[in-house]
């Protein structure tokens, strides 16, 4: 019984913090996140497992994190609210070249980082070369060019 | 879907309105994590200022314990006993509610003897002079309110303490 409801209690807590803290945060990763990542799983590992160290409690604790995944992929497909609290929406932060500095403020995005998708996904040089620049659900920034026609 | 009215040739499921719900709920839920970490330091989850408690006076009393303590991490409880005139033995009675939700790690000094009685357990302690000075660690054993009484001589002393998970 325990091993459940310690596995869903992380789960849980993980998800909510997570989300909260903005899907930028793990999606462009920075040598420092993927850190702050292995010390956060460390973190809860004592808690996922308390004091027992046999195969069942492993068992039933991967059960229970798998099973919940499971569940709440079923609930996004399922009902469009879940599926944006849980995945969020896209954003546009680039119309016809226009940035929406509002958006980008509020959304947490640099000129700098869309620049930086930009480059990369492109091969871009300047902010007016973008016809749309999307911030995915994934946290990461797509970049659709202008038609090189003029 | 909504977006902000203007027309694209962009298939987007964007949604203003959703975001700025979702934007709110983030800016709250960091508020809540800094009050919670302010809330640790002050020792609201155990260890801190806010932890620390005494409790009684007279034949018996514990001027040392945490209100706020986590299952299965140490925890100390000091007891101060007063003994006869005379020295000799002072005994402590301890409740067995407040046992059954603790594991025991070491009580100091050792007590001379230890009986089961009236639903709970009565221990002995040698004491030379002055009062007696008696250091329970333990850890908790169960999430949720802990209780129980300790008793010594004509003196009696409630703990209430909160177990976290």
């Amino acid at each position: 019984m325990d091993a459940v409801i310690r596995a869903a209690a992380i789960y849980i807590f993980l998800l909510v913090i997570f989300r909260t803290t903005g899907r930028r945060s793990l999606a462009q990763m920075t040598p420092f996140d993927l850190v702050l990542l292995l010390i956060i799983s460390e973190a809860t590992q004592q808690g996922l497992l308390g004091d027992d160290f046999s195969v069942t409690n492993s068992f039933l604790v991967v059960l229970t994190l798998v099973s919940l995944n499971l569940l709440l992929t079923a609930l996004t497909h399922r009902f469009d609210a879940v599926d944006r609290w849980i995945n969020d929406v896209p954003l546009v932060l680039i119309e016809d070249g226009e940035v929406l500095h509002e958006r980008l403020r509020k959304a947490r995005v640099d000129p700098e980082d869309v620049l930086e998708a930009a480059r990369e996904s492109q091969g871009l040089e300047r902010l007016d070369q973008i016809k749309y620049a999307v911030l995915e659900r994934s946290g990461g920034i797509s970049i659709i060019p202008r038609r090189q026609d003029v | 879907m909504e977006g902000d009215g203007r027309v694209r040739d962009i298939e987007l499921a964007e949604d203003l309105g959703f975001q700025e719900r979702m934007w709110r709920a983030q800016r709250i839920s960091w508020a809540v994590m800094a009050a919670l970490a302010l809330a640790a330091l002050l020792g609201l989850f155990g260890g801190g200022p806010l932890a620390g408690a005494s409790a009684g006076g007279g034949e018996v009393s514990v001027p040392e314990y945490e209100r706020f303590v986590r299952f299965g991490s140490p925890t100390t409880l000091r007891v101060r006993l007063e003994p006869p005139a005379g020295g000799g033995e002072v005994r402590l009675w301890v409740e067995q509610g407040y046992l059954e939700g603790v594991r025991l790690q070491r009580i100091t000094p050792e007590p001379a003897g230890a009986e089961a009685a009236r639903g709970g357990v009565l221990y002995t302690f040698r004491a030379s002079g002055g009062p007696a000075v008696v250091t329970f660690d333990l850890e908790p054993d169960r999430a949720g309110l802990l209780e129980g009484s300790l008793r010594s001589g004509g003196g009696s002393v409630t703990l209430r303490q909160f177990v976290y998970p």
